[in-house]
């Protein structure tokens, strides 16, 4: 048949419709053979995928956030883009800093309830002079010394206990014209350290939803520039104008799509301190129950999850995974953000990301949509405006946590129901964007469709690929990652529709260390999926390895070892191996039942921040602190689903 | 340069300027005249700046950060008489720091009407090319050579390799697989490092060109590389970062005005430091 008898085919089948199409007349012959010129040759040609990730801190505060200006906090947005673009910094208590290497990009993210009062308190700005509060509060700080520290403690308990001056605090309020100069110069601030190609700086702020404690904050960021940004103002969590309930955060997001034909999402984080109700399965906290607008909303507005960070590791609980010897990592698991509750272990099931993801197909069984569909990464949550992950250069959750000598030894928060230790803080995290260019567009995008992956803080280059038909041929090829795309989906993707005779499905996976890092331990496959009894199941592979070892007679595969010299701070690539790639096959597919997919790398153990510091300061690490830790990345899934 | 834009550079009209707007405000807000004043930094005085550096620090001040201390105090002092003399003071609420404060914002607005030209930017480029300058460029090949690889050892291998690729083959086809690019054109330095490890981007300085060489180590293994091309580090033309020193050069300005316009003032002080006090200033020298 030749191209012109098809195309006459074509035309004459259009023809029996209305279809514009059928307008088109047929090419003559021969005019389409040069048109497709099919696959290049060279590998490199017509690329369109990404070659390397972009790391960055999707949540940072700067002296904008009023819990950051509390405790001391003196730098604005811009010292925070000059920080996480590599340049030295001298941090709000005077000490210089700087990161190991710059990020690729960042969100600062502050509180959008009183976004910018307290620093304005601390300079007495006028208008707020004339409030007898502010102009008490300024003259302390101005003071310096005890008067300050009084000050500051007067600020504190005003603020949680709700007796600030409704007036003063309108100003700071979406509806004032002081607001909306504020977030204007967020965005200004944002568009001058955004360089195309070189560094991203996202606009965004976080809505601080908290229920009676509970945390159910989300960081919010867009795609675009200051001419959608600026057409509106950030959503608070204060009624009337703004709210607590997620709904209302998924509609003003709604509405700044259609007010600006622009485009936002929103990252949730720290379940580990919502006392359950961040992933609820049958209602929200209010007894609304869930239903198909819930998790249709959710699983559109919140793509992603930020499974890691200062205060704590969100990805699994050893309770919700006793079979999981890595699942203690970091839980923070005592009570909810202000401790003003404490925690029951019925609570853990809606607080952690792997479980959530489970919950997830079960919901979507029952009500048509999955709303944790979500892909996972990690970033700090510092309120320092600097975005500090590595253990050898933490510089701690807010100011009061800057480096020092007893930071390790303070609470970090106590009360009645139980309390927090300064070396509690994790390390962690950062996010890494597989995104084809620096930019907010190619970022934004690739947050969008889940292809992100998050780390403890290092950063290695971790892939992760599931199809029908990979071999072990293809994790050969010269670029495994051009068949990983060809033939199948990446992280945070859904695998293909299962050919016919597909026996289960496949995956490669490799991970790179960092290069100025520490070597890997392993790889894992995290499995879960939804049985023939609607109940939700998990499992952890093992599938990639350093060192000669084998899995023992209990299915464990031995730890790698500890090289870690605590009392220098120190560590050795004497174990674990610089790469690892592997190929595996489901060994337990069953094709009626829903499943997802994620690779969790492991780092064999290095010193943790804290034994950095009793090395630098001479002191002894507490008995209960452990003195090394296995840094880790988690990939987002990727998502099975059977035929309907 | 045009007469007036000289005239315009010269600090010296800027305090005019600046004396010009404060008298302004003086004769409307009629100062007292007042004669040649004494500011005298006493040991005591030292010794209570110290404690509170110590009360923060949990340690005492260096003799350096002594000195800068003293200086400080003696900043702090000038500049509130000067303000208080101006009528700065009125307000209750504002307390010192603030007047310190306000004299600064004066010198800082002074200080904008300034625009730098070309011949201090050069200057600044060159004086500071570190912080300014571009970093190699790379356009290399690599085949890696993987340790997990057991077939034979490594000089074997790359003796092997060198044959086969003099010999027309296509390196992408050759050695071990790993999840980096094989190619790059054109590659930051500082990308190269990100990705391969500091020590393969240092070494890929040293390659020749043109032909392979190694084995280059890199955080995963070693390589055998050919760079292709390289273009070395340097610094960048005056347009090319001309925003981001006009931006830089707006900061030290800013900076050098105020130290300029203290020298100015302190002169109508006479400064008298304790003798102790001078002696723990002058061990940071």
């Amino acid at each position: 048949m030749t191209t012109h008898t098809v195309a006459l085919a074509i035309a004459a089948a259009l023809l029996g419709t209305t279809s514009a199409l059928a307008q088109v007349p047929p090419p003559p012959d021969g005019e389409l053979s040069g048109a497709y010129t099919g696959k290049a040759y060279s590998p490199y040609a017509k690329r369109a995928f990404p070659e390397r990730p972009l790391w960055g801190d999707s949540h940072l505060h700067t002296d904008l956030s009023m819990d950051a200006g509390l405790f001391g906090n003196r730098l604005p947005p811009k010292e925070a883009y000059r920080f996480a673009r590599g340049e030295e910094v001298v941090s709000s208590t005077g000490q210089p800093v700087r990161l190991s290497r710059p990020l690729d990009w960042l969100v600062v993210a502050d509180h959008s309830d009183g976004m910018g009062l307290i620093g304005d308190i601390k300079t007495g700005k006028p208008e707020l002079l004339s409030y007898e509060q502010a102009a008490g509060w300024y003259e302390g700080l101005a003071a310096g010394g005890d008067a300050s520290v009084q000050a500051s403690l007067d600020l504190i308990s005003a603020f949680s206990q709700g007796k600030v001056d409704p007036e003063m605090f309108a100003l700071y309020s979406p509806g004032s014209k002081l607001y909306k100069n504020l977030w204007e110069k967020v965005v200004a601030d944002a568009e001058a350290y955004n360089e195309p190609g070189r560094f991203t700086a996202f606009i965004g702020f976080e809505w601080t939803s908290l229920i009676k404690g509970n945390n159910m904050h989300r960081v919010v960021i867009m795609r675009d520039g200051p001419v959608r940004a600026r057409q509106v103002v950030p959503f608070t969590m204060t009624a009337p104008q703004g709210s607590p309930d997620p709904r209302d955060l998924w509609k003003y997001l709604t509405d700044y799509e259609e007010l600006t034909n622009g485009e936002i999402l929103a990252i949730p984080h720290n379940g580990n301190l919502s006392n359950g109700i961040m992933f609820p399965l049958e209602a929200q906290w209010n007894g609304t129950k869930l239903d198909e607008t819930y998790a249709a909303l959710r699983n559109k507005w919140e793509p992603l999850y930020e499974a890691t960070q200062i205060k704590g590791d969100g990805e699994a609980h050893p309770f919700l995974s006793p079979d999981d010897e890595f699942a203690d990592y970091e839980n923070w698991d005592i009570g909810n953000l202000d401790v003003s509750e404490a925690k029951s272990d019925d609570m853990l099931a809606g607080e952690y990301a792997r479980e959530a993801l489970k919950r997830g197909l079960a919901i979507e069984t029952r009500l048509g949509s999955n709303p944790y569909k979500f892909g996972m990464i990690g970033s700090t949550d510092s309120h320092t405006s600097l975005a500090t992950a590595e253990e050898d250069n933490f510089f701690g959750k807010h100011t009061g946590y800057e480096p020092k000598s007893d930071r390790m030894s303070h609470p970090f928060m106590e009360n009645e129901n139980g309390k927090i230790m300064g070396w509690q803080m994790v390390g962690s995290g950062l996010a890494a964007v597989w995104a084809q260019e620096n930019t907010r567009e190619s970022i934004f995008d690739a947050m969008q469709r889940k292809e992100v992956y998050g780390t403890t803080g290092p950063r290695m280059a971790v892939r992760f690929f599931g199809g029908w038909n990979f071999t072990e041929q293809d994790m050969n090829s010269r670029i495994p990652a051009v068949v990983g795309y060809e033939k199948g989906s990446p992280m945070g993707g859904d695998l293909r529709a299962r050919p016919e005779g597909a026996e289960a499905p496949t995956f490669m996976v490799w991970a790179l260390r960092d290069p100025i890092g520490a070597n890997l331990d392993r790889i894992q496959i995290v499995k879960g999926w939804l049985d023939e009894d609607g109940n939700t199941r998990e499992k952890v592979y093992d599938v990639s390895w350093s060192d000669d070892r084998a899995p023992g007679d209990d299915g464990k595969l031995p730890p790698v070892g500890n090289t870690v010299d605590a009392e220098n701070a120190n560590w050795t690539n004497s174990i674990g191996a610089s790469e690892l790639s592997t190929h595996w096959v489901d060994p337990n597919f069953d094709p009626t039942q829903k499943a997802f997919y994620y690779a969790r790398v492991l780092e064999i153990p290095t010193p943790r921040w804290t034994t950095y510091d009793a090395f630098r300061y001479g002191i002894d690490l507490p008995d209960d602190v452990p003195p090394s830790t296995q840094e880790r990345a988690y990939t987002s899934p990727i998502w099975y689903a059977p035929e309907s | 340069m045009s007469k007036f834009a000289r005239v315009l550079r010269e600090p010296l009209v800027h305090f005019f300027v600046i004396g010009f707007v404060l008298f302004g405000w003086s004769v409307t807000h009629e100062p007292d005249p007042v004669p040649l004043d004494e500011i005298h930094v006493t040991a005591g005085q030292a010794e209570n700046i110290a404690m509170l550096f110590e009360r923060t620090w949990k340690r005492p001040p260096t003799s350096t950060e002594f000195a800068k201390l003293i200086d400080g105090h003696i900043r702090e002092e000038v500049l509130y008489r000067e303000a208080k003399i101006l009528g700065l003071d009125r307000d209750d609420v504002i307390i010192r720091q603030r007047m310190v404060q306000k004299y600064d914002f004066l010198t800082d607005d002074v200080s904008a009407l300034r625009q730098p030209d070309d011949g201090e930017l050069a200057a600044i480029l060159q004086a500071e090319s570190e912080r300014y300058s571009i970093a190699a460029k790379i356009t290399f090949q690599h085949i890696f050579l993987s340790p997990k690889n057991t077939e034979g050892d490594i000089a074997q291998r790359i003796d092997e390799l060198l044959i086969r690729l003099e010999t027309g083959s296509d390196p992408e086809l050759l050695g071990d697989p790993i999840d980096l690019p094989s190619r790059a054109e054109l590659a930051d330095q500082k990308r190269i490092s990100a990705a391969f490890g500091p020590r393969f981007a240092d070494a890929l300085l040293e390659q020749p060109i043109g032909s392979w060489s190694g084995p280059v180590s890199s955080a995963y293994g070693q390589h055998l590389v050919r760079v292709e091309a390289r273009s070395e580090r340097r610094l960048p033309d005056l347009a090319e970062v001309h925003a981001r020193l006009e931006r830089d050069w707006q900061n030290a300005e800013r900076k050098k005005l105020r130290v300029q316009l203290l020298e100015r003032l302190k002169q109508n002080y006479r400064i008298v430091i304790d003798p102790e006090v001078m002696k723990a200033t002058e061990a940071a020298s």
